[in-house]
């Protein structure tokens, strides 16, 4: 374990911290020596093949462990804030929660064709029945697919969607597209299962 | 309901931030095999494993909202699996004092060589003769990716002890593995 690789000086411990460090700085020593760089390449070599080795170990999981984890998941739905939704007399008071109003929102962009919604931020006073507020999404749009269009559609059905199924008052809806994705997110992967 | 099999982890990950417990499923599916995997190269033990990973992706869904870069999602689960799994190893070899004691290994005599079909046969044997120590270290640095740092905290001993036992488990692979290099 203490002996020096070929000619380099250096120890195999040295060897392997320098390989983790990314081989920076560069060591000339290490680097103008043959045996040195070879147990190097091996080392990198034996790494690429540990996880190569794991990934030919992972078969898909089974539904009942699916299950297991999403029923836990399920059950601690973030709903975050209580949105005022109605009013009809002033004992009672009907609200919709902003988790589903963000699902709501993903559902509205997700249905403009090429578009996956990503972030949701609705920003404002949202306790007050009928207040203005703001609402900030970002989209992810298919290769090809025009940007500005992509946007503008997704910021007409967000608009719609919240007019029709909420009471607020929606100013401004900024609609960021912050990613391109390559494949059409069709029904075809399905069989993913 | 939309189909997101096709969505980049890092949509995924922000929807699922924001409480898209579909989309979150989606990167279950995606990421669960190779998690089960490396958990149980890590503990050596399939049980075990989707013990871990069940815990670990509870915790992801209550910590997603934390994670500042959503695009690095699949290695921010596995840092979660190998702290769960190594803390899971830790509780199971209560203060085992081995410390990197030295496996007297058989040779991989010519008949084994044989039956060792390939690299990767060949690698997952040496694997085998590793001490347990110096197996974790190296699956939690070359197939989780951690830094010494992160396997010091998690395997409980000092960035110098992972240090050289990674250098120990690097050099019975040398050694093991000589047809192969």
């Amino acid at each position: 374990m203490d002996e020096t690789i070929g000619d380099s000086g250096y120890t195999l411990e040295d060897l392997s911290a320098y390989l983790d460090r990314g081989r920076t700085p560069r060591i000339a020593d290490i680097e103008t020596d043959a045996e040195a760089r070879a147990v190097l390449s091996s080392l990198e070599r034996f790494g690429a093949l540990s996880r190569e080795l794991v990934e030919r170990e992972t078969e898909p999981v089974t539904p009942g462990w699916f299950d297991a984890v999403m029923r836990d998941v399920t059950r601690e739905l973030r709903a975050g804030r209580d949105i005022p939704l109605a009013a009809p007399d002033e004992r009672v008071e009907v609200v919709i929660t902003e988790g589903a109003i963000r699902e709501l929102i993903r559902e509205a962009g997700d249905a403009v064709p090429g578009v996956l919604v990503g972030r949701t931020t609705i920003d404002g006073v949202t306790d007050e029945l009928g207040a203005e507020v703001s609402v900030h999404v970002t989209i992810s749009v298919v290769f090809g697919r025009p940007l500005a269009d992509a946007a503008r559609a997704v910021r007409e059905a967000v608009t719609h969607a919240l007019s029709v199924h909420t009471a607020l008052r929606v100013g401004a809806v900024d609609v960021v597209v912050d990613n391109i994705h390559t494949a059409d997110v069709s029904p075809s992967v399905e069989g993913e299962r | 309901m939309t189909e997101l099999g096709g969505a980049p982890d890092e949509v995924l990950a922000v929807r699922a931030a924001d409480g898209d417990a579909q989309a979150f499923g989606t990167l279950v599916r995606r990421h669960a095999p190779f998690l089960i995997a490396f958990a149980t190269r890590l503990t050596g033990s399939r049980s075990d494993a989707d013990d871990c990973v069940q815990d670990a992706l509870i915790t992801a869904w209550e910590k997603l909202p934390d994670l500042e870069d959503p695009s690095k999602v699949r290695a921010w689960l596995t840092t979660i699996v190998s702290r769960n799994a190594t803390t899971k190893m830790r509780s199971r070899r209560p203060a085992d004092p081995i410390d990197d004691i030295e496996i007297e290994s058989a040779e991989p005599g010519p008949e084994r060589s044989a039956i060792a079909s390939s690299q990767l046969d060949a690698l997952n044997a040496a694997l085998k003769t590793l001490t347990p120590e110096q197996r974790s270290v190296w699956v939690l640095k070359e197939v989780g990716g951690n830094s010494y740092e992160e396997i010091a905290e998690q395997v409980g001993a000092s960035v110098a002890t992972v240090r050289g036992r990674l250098a120990r488990a690097r050099q019975a692979l040398l050694e093991r593995m000589e047809e192969w290099r």
